[in-house]
């Protein structure tokens, strides 16, 4: 058939084709996660360099590594650790990449503010949510009083960031957890003085108590240095020699606006 | 409708295909005399795409004489299939691919967007309004001002004809498919919305960025988001869309160096003459 000739024929054009002419634009792709946030610092960096074209689209963090590979995205969002086969696939293509840690969005352990309880280990935080420890009596409580354990919803990504880092190898949530969104949860600890859930950073309520983990509050500082480790962290990926454009992108997040809605994310130190 | 239009689309692509090989082996004899070598690349997909990839053709023919170019339409999806069957060499796709269509050799290139303002008289007290506000104006279910804010009388639709291209983009993405309403009024050109508008305290229309003149309007924010370059690149403001173009595998040069023309700045000039805005 023609086809496979044409094609064979069609490589001398190569040597003519036209380069893509993009210095000013960047083509960020990846993670919902801090999409919005991605947006808004994008829209302030077009104003502050007119004629620049800052890019922008969602999918999920493996869409940005996959679109990083193809050539169609600058620069990839992503919210965890790349996976094994995405790694896999970057090194057999022989592509080396540069991550920027631009923050993280810390999750903190939140139960009712009369709750005596300031502080648990990593280990007795799992055992709460797994339903090992079912009462706060045993956690040093003076009252006895029935641990209820609120989660979101499975396949969330904060929830599963959750589980990974919070419950032991193998365990699952309580069976009597009860499923809410991020607004129920908060709205019922406040009133529910045996409940414990999690909350994101900008979920977060004055009126509820945050524990703090193996002595350790989720403070920004804490949060930065990474001795709480309990964060989401956002990355943005570009393959290992980036165009200007592009990494005068990245630096741009390092100068934070106060206009910009952080989105409860602690911005990292500036690499 | 759609397996219609595909099975046309596929049919003619066949047909292309037939006519081009026949036109490679009349030429054959004379190849060698006259060194002209013919090549052929299909094109199909979004109807929203068919004026922009008709002119980016007609461009890059001209740098490169010795390739055919066919452009069709036939839909996004139906394009996307053809592309993955080899019956097409790209695939031109007025939305996002799914996660199942994004697979690992297919590669989706971003080459401009569309989007849409929607536009009120100067004095009018409405600034803003939600996107599901603005389908029940323009379908006709909301016919009062006063049912979105706190003006009295009622709303002045202002519409372009059927077949214009905002008109569409109207009805496909911020009527969700449904009809722009019997009730308005419809005129010919961009800038007779404009001046229907100025005129009129009670009028409401939509006008693409790319259209806007000296005609001094209110453009509403939607969602929170107003109308603006910077909006629709960040992905942020609704009524805008993506246009694609996708290719399958890395085997077709002739298919990629058409998406990098697309790209460069003299591709990016077409994006721009076609009232899209440029995303580089």
């Amino acid at each position: 058939m023609p086809r496979a000739l044409m094609i064979g024929l069609a490589t001398a054009l190569l040597s003519c084709s036209i380069t893509a002419d993009s210095a000013q634009a960047v083509r960020v792709i990846g993670s919902t996660t801090f999409l919005g946030f991605v947006r808004q610092v994008g829209e302030d960096y077009m104003a502050k360099h007119p004629g620049s074209a800052i890019v922008i689209s969602g999918g999920g963090s493996a869409r940005g590594y996959k679109a990083l590979l193809d050539g169609t995205a600058d620069v990839a969002m992503a919210s965890g650790p790349m996976p094994d086969d995405l790694q896999r696939e970057f090194e057999r293509r022989g592509v080396r990449i540069q991550m920027t840690t631009i923050g993280y969005k810390p999750l903190v352990a939140a139960v009712h503010p009369k709750n005596p309880i300031d502080d648990v280990s990593l280990a007795e935080l799992g055992a709460l949510f797994s339903g090992r420890i079912s009462n706060w009596n045993l956690l040093g409580g003076k009252i006895s009083r029935p641990v209820q354990v609120l989660v979101g919803p499975p396949h969330g990504g904060l929830t599963e960031l959750w589980k990974d880092h919070v419950l032991a190898e193998g365990e699952t949530f309580a069976a009597h957890a009860e499923v809410m969104s991020a607004r129920q949860r908060s709205a019922e600890i406040s009133r529910t003085p045996g409940a414990i859930t999690y909350l994101a950073k900008n979920e977060m309520r004055e009126e509820l108590k945050y524990l703090s983990i193996n002595g350790i509050p989720a403070t920004p500082a804490n949060v930065i240095s990474g001795a709480y480790a309990l964060v989401s962290p956002f990355m943005l990926i570009t393959k290992a020699s980036p165009s200007v454009a592009a990494q005068t992108f990245i630096k741009h997040f390092f100068n934070p606006s106060s206009a910009w809605d952080l989105d409860g994310l602690t911005i990292a130190y500036p690499p | 409708m759609s397996i219609n239009r595909r099975t046309m689309l596929l049919a003619a692509i066949g047909a292309a295909m037939a006519a081009a090989s026949g036109v490679w082996w009349t030429l054959g004899p004379y190849a060698q005399r006259r060194q002209v070598v013919r090549s052929a690349l299909l094109i199909a997909g979004a109807s929203t795409m068919l004026n922009l990839n008709r002119a980016l053709a007609n461009a890059f023919s001209e740098q490169h004489p010795q390739v055919d170019i066919i452009v069709e339409q036939g839909g996004s999806l139906p394009g996307l299939i053809a592309l993955k069957r080899g019956a097409i060499d790209i695939a031109a796709m007025s939305r996002e691919l799914s996660d199942s269509e994004d697979q690992a050799l297919t590669r989706s290139f971003l080459i401009a967007k569309n989007e849409i303002a929607i536009a009120v008289h100067p004095d009018s007290p409405i600034h803003a309004l939600g996107s599901k506000q603005i389908r029940q104006i323009f379908s006709g279910e909301i016919r009062q001002w006063r049912d979105v804010g706190a003006m009295q009388g009622p709303i002045h639709l202002i519409s372009r004809k059927k077949g214009s291209s905002s008109r569409n983009f109207m009805q496909d993405i911020v009527l969700n498919g449904d009809e722009i309403s019997l009730a308005a009024f419809e005129v010919d050109t961009a800038p007779a919305v404009a001046e229907r508008i100025q005129r009129d305290p009670l009028a409401v229309g939509f006008i693409a960025l790319k259209d806007r003149d000296s005609t001094p309007l209110h453009y509403l924010d939607i969602d929170g988001v107003s109308p603006t370059r910077e909006t629709v690149l960040s992905g942020r403001y609704p009524f805008s869309q993506p246009l694609y173009l996708v290719i399958q595998g890395t085997a077709n040069p002739l298919a990629r160096a058409f998406i990098d023309y697309a790209l460069s700045s003299a591709g990016q000039k077409i994006v721009l003459a076609q009232k899209l805005i440029s995303v580089s």
